[in-house]
C-alpha cells in the first residue's frame, strides 16, 4: 500500500524568497512534491527544538529545515544556530527510539534553483522509505 | 550556583506512565542559566513526554508552568494556581527545588526530570572582588 508522508519544511526567508515568487509556480513546474508543506519563517535560527517537536506533534511524518550557507547567512548565524536545534531533535528523537532521519537540515543558496526541489524531493524519498511516523 | 542535566527521556517516561494529567514545572533561577530546566527546556520536555506517551499507546495531557525559583517558599504557593489540572508534576527544578516542592505538597505527585550534576557558593563579597578561586567552595556530587 503506497504511503503518503507528510512532510514539513521550515525555510528561511532568504533562500525561499524566489523559489515562493509567482504563488510557487514555478516551484511546482520544477517538481516540488505536494505533500511538502512549507512554513517561511524570517530566519531559521528563530526556529525552536519545541517548533519542530510541535510538527512531529502535529502528525508530520518527516520534518526538515532549509536555510542559508553557513558562511553566508544573512544573519550571520542564524542558520548554524538552526542546524544545532536540528541535532538537537535528531538526538531527541533517537533517546525516544524514533529514525532520527525524520528530520535533516539543509544549508541553501538564495534564489530558485533545483537543489530546493531536490532536498524536497529526497526527503519525501527517505520518508517514504522509512514509513508513517509512530506517533 | 547550580548545574543540572536532563535525565534519560526513558527514565522520565517510566515516572509518568501511569499519570493522566502532568504539569512540567520549570524553574527560573539556576537551571534556566545553564539551559536544563528553564521554560524552554520544560516546553521540550513537555513535547518530548506527549510523544514519548503517544509511541507507546497511552495519552496522557501534559502542560508547562514555571516558578521563579523552586526553593523559595514565597515563590511555591503559585502552584495553585494550576490546582486540580494535574495528578503529577515533573520538575525541572534542581534537587533543592523538587524536594522542597516535594516537602511543601506531599500530596502530589513531584517527579525530577533532572540530575544535579555541580553546586557551589561563594563564601563572602571578598572572594568575588579579589576573584580568589580558593575561596569558593565547590561541590562535586
Amino acid at each position: 500500500m503506497s504511503f503518503i508522508p507528510d512532510i514539513r519544511l521550515f525555510s528561511c526567508h532568504y533562500t525561499s524568497q524566489q523559489s515562493c515568487a509567482h504563488e510557487g509556480k514555478e516551484l511546482q513546474e520544477l517538481g516540488f512534491p505536494e505533500n511538502v508543506r512549507l512554513t517561511r519563517v524570517p530566519c531559521t535560527g528563530k526556529l525552536e527544538v519545541a517548533t519542530l517537536l510541535k510538527a512531529f506533534e502535529d502528525g508530520a511524518d518527516g520534518v526538515y529545515v532549509v536555510g542559508c550557507p553557513t558562511d553566508g547567512c544573512h544573519n550571520v548565524e542564524g542558520s548554524q544556530r538552526a542546524a544545532k536545534r536540528v541535532a538537537a531533535v535528531r538526538d531527541a528523537l533517537q533517546e525516544l527510539d524514533v529514525e532520527p532521519e525524520r528530520v535533516n537540515m539543509y544549508h541553501l543558496p538564495r534564489g530558485l534553483h533545483p537543489q530546493f526541489v531536490d532536498a524536497a524531493n529526497e526527503m519525501n524519498q527517505r520518508i517514504e522509505k522509512i514509513g508513517p511516523s509512530p506517533f | 550556583m547550580i548545574v543540572a542535566e536532563r535525565k534519560p527521556l526513558a527514565e522520565i517516561l517510566e515516572m509518568v506512565k501511569d499519570c493522566k494529567k502532568i504539569l512540567v514545572l520549570a524553574c527560573r533561577g539556576c537551571v534556566t542559566v545553564c539551559s536544563a530546566g528553564g521554560e524552554r527546556e520544560a516546553e521540550i520536555l513537555g513535547s518530548l513526554i506527549r510523544l514519548g506517551m503517544k509511541k507507546n499507546g497511552r495519552t496522557a495531557e501534559v502542560f508547562e508552568g514555571s516558578l521563579v525559583r523552586q526553593c523559595d517558599r514565597e515563590y511555591v504557593d503559585a502552584i495553585d494556581q494550576w490546582k486540580g489540572q494535574y495528578d503529577a508534576i515533573v520538575s525541572t527544578a534542581c534537587g533543592v527545588g523538587v524536594n522542597f516542592i516535594a516537602n511543601l505538597r506531599p500530596a502530589d505527585n513531584v517527579f525530577p526530570a533532572l540530575n544535579t550534576t555541580f553546586l557551589a557558593v561563594r563564601p563572602s563579597r571578598a572572594s568575588r572582588a579579589n576573584s580568589v578561586p580558593a575561596a569558593v567552595t565547590v561541590f562535586s556530587i
